[in-house]
């Protein structure tokens, strides 16, 4: 693949990772979004990587029992250097799983501050490269989250949505209601019913955004990053009494 | 030092008291806040016959106040209306109108007689205190606790309180102001040494054919008001906060009345559910 086409393929996956402009505001979370079906091949070497560069997630990762390929990660972690938590009280990060509803490129990207950030570097495009190469089609996303921004079993309230570089608004999953976002070519479409959000349509090609599971626990996020997409359901306020 | 908290149950509601204090600050703390809001409670109950305490008069004064600053939107003299509409006994109906207007015979402050040492009700007058004497009992009970030192805190009978100093995280009080018709908050208020009050329309209600009869009477129709589903007032004190709640629920000249109180903000929910706050403006997050 020559320098041309490569950016051609790339530029068509959440591996781009335009900056975006987000609000600073935006609560401190960092969190590794990987698209592979062998998440224990790639998401050390990934971290790894991130680590050299001071984007550091700790040294103690927890996932639930029934992790696909749980057995393959633990060793496959181990070997890296880094601990099995027995629980989240211990551990510095949690990975989750989701079964995108198509099958997609695979690809990674990072999340931090409200920001899909460039992880790209020598040595991760040909990660990437061997990602493609190994299996062109994935369906597994990998989701490792910084324990402050760990996704809660609470169910949220509402949604934050940042398009192109904004914070551009806050949806309650109270109220059953399909919002447009749209920006030039970009257009992404979310709808909201029964407290949970989606997308329903994305101009993205890979559309990765609309396979992504819906989204209605604190923490919880869809991401489209051709779309400078990110949709995230935010923390119930917490408050010390309350009045009426 | 360290944060201790506790529930009471007093005026038919649950109070909750949250300091940082010593533990036999707070244990004392506790007692104090009992004791009061017990005596309050006695005096200002429906069925009490002591017209002529200090605190009764006192009080009775700032209602007049605020009845009178409110255009009569405010009156402590709505206690035969409740009767009638049987939240009283618990017993609602609705009444027919002939009892209504019979009723409201029986309704307005200014027949009150008032003298250095007593009040005097016109037959067949009940005074419901309600809007009122939990908001006197709180500002009551916090500035007690402040002169025993206890700097940080909040006291909060069931929807009226009072807050100072920090919370436990150093930042000022977060308090939620639920949503008059949907589980969960309108939203956050971020205030420290203020007072805070909530009426509205689904706190205390039943239904007929579909229609609610809430529990806030407007003295000149006999009726539950229904300009508004729910009126926060927030401001230096608990017992101008709870009495002005009532009064701006009540009236739909809520600027004319706000203007008088310049230290006072208010977050209200109209008929149709649209947020609006008036006057002096505190740190408040609408959510959603």
């Amino acid at each position: 693949m020559d320098r041309r086409s490569f950016l051609g393929s790339i530029i068509l996956t959440p591996l781009l990772s335009h900056f975006l402009n987000a609000d600073e505001r935006q609560p401190s979370t960092l969190s590794l979004h990987l698209i592979s079906d062998f998440p224990h091949d790639f998401l050390p070497q990934i971290l790894y990587d991130l680590r050299e560069r001071g984007i550091n997630f700790g040294r103690r990762v927890w996932f639930p029992e029934n992790t696909p390929y749980r057995m393959q990660l633990e060793k496959s972690f181990s070997a890296n250097g880094w601990e099995v938590a027995k629980n989240t009280s211990t551990a510095s990060f949690i990975l989750n799983h989701n079964l995108l509803s198509r099958e997609s490129l695979p690809s990674f990207s990072l999340v931090e501050k409200g920001r899909v950030k460039d992880i790209r570097s020598g040595k991760l495009i040909h990660l990437w490269k061997e990602m493609v190469k190994r299996n062109p089609s994935s369906s597994l996303l990998t989701t490792a989250t910084l324990k402050k921004g760990f996704p809660s079993l609470s169910s949220g309230e509402e949604a934050t949505v940042f398009f192109m570089g904004r914070k551009r608004a806050i949806l309650s999953l109270k109220i059953d209601k399909i919002y447009l976002f749209r920006h030039k070519q970009h257009e992404i479409c979310v709808k909201i019913e029964k407290r949970k959000a989606w997308v329903e349509s994305s101009s993205c090609s890979q559309k990765i955004c609309c396979h992504t599971p819906p989204a209605s626990l604190e923490g919880e996020r869809i991401i489209c990053a051709p779309n400078h997409f990110i949709l995230e359901i935010n923390p119930s306020p917490s408050i010390d009494t309350s009045v009426g | 030092m360290a944060w201790h908290s506790s529930t009471l149950l007093f005026f038919d509601t649950v109070c909750e008291i949250k300091l940082l204090c010593t533990p036999s600050q707070f244990k004392n703390g506790e007692k104090v806040v009992g004791n009061l809001f017990e005596s309050i409670e006695k005096e200002f109950s429906p069925e009490s016959y002591n017209n002529s305490s200090d605190s009764l008069i006192k009080l009775f004064k700032i209602a007049l106040k605020i009845h009178h600053d409110s255009q009569g939107s405010f009156d402590i003299s709505v206690g035969a209306l409740s009767k009638v509409w049987g939240f009283k006994n618990k017993a609602y109906r609705v009444p027919h109108l002939f009892e209504i207007e019979e009723t409201l015979k029986h309704v307005g402050m200014e027949k009150i007689k008032i003298d250095e040492n007593s009040l005097w009700l016109p037959e067949g007058m009940e005074l419901d205190w309600g809007g009122i004497a939990k908001g006197y009992a709180v500002d009551l009970a916090s500035q007690e606790l402040r002169k025993r030192g206890i700097l940080n805190g909040f006291i909060n009978a069931g929807g009226d309180l009072f807050c100072w100093g920090q919370n436990p995280e150093h930042k000022p009080w977060k308090i939620g102001i639920k949503h008059p018709r949907e589980p969960g908050f309108l939203g956050i208020l971020s205030i420290s040494n203020l007072g805070a009050s909530t009426t509205g329309d689904y706190q205390r209600y039943f239904e007929v054919k579909g229609k609610r009869y809430h529990h806030v009477f407007n003295p000149f129709t006999g009726f539950p008001s229904s300009f508004y589903q729910s009126v926060t007032v927030v401001g230096p004190e608990t017992t101008i906060c709870d009495a002005l709640s009532t009064a701006l629920f009540v009236s739909p000249e809520q600027e004319k009345i706000i203007r008088l109180y310049p230290e006072y903000g208010v977050i209200i929910v109209d008929s149709k559910g649209k947020l609006k706050t008036l006057g002096k403006k505190y740190p408040f997050s609408p959510l959603g």
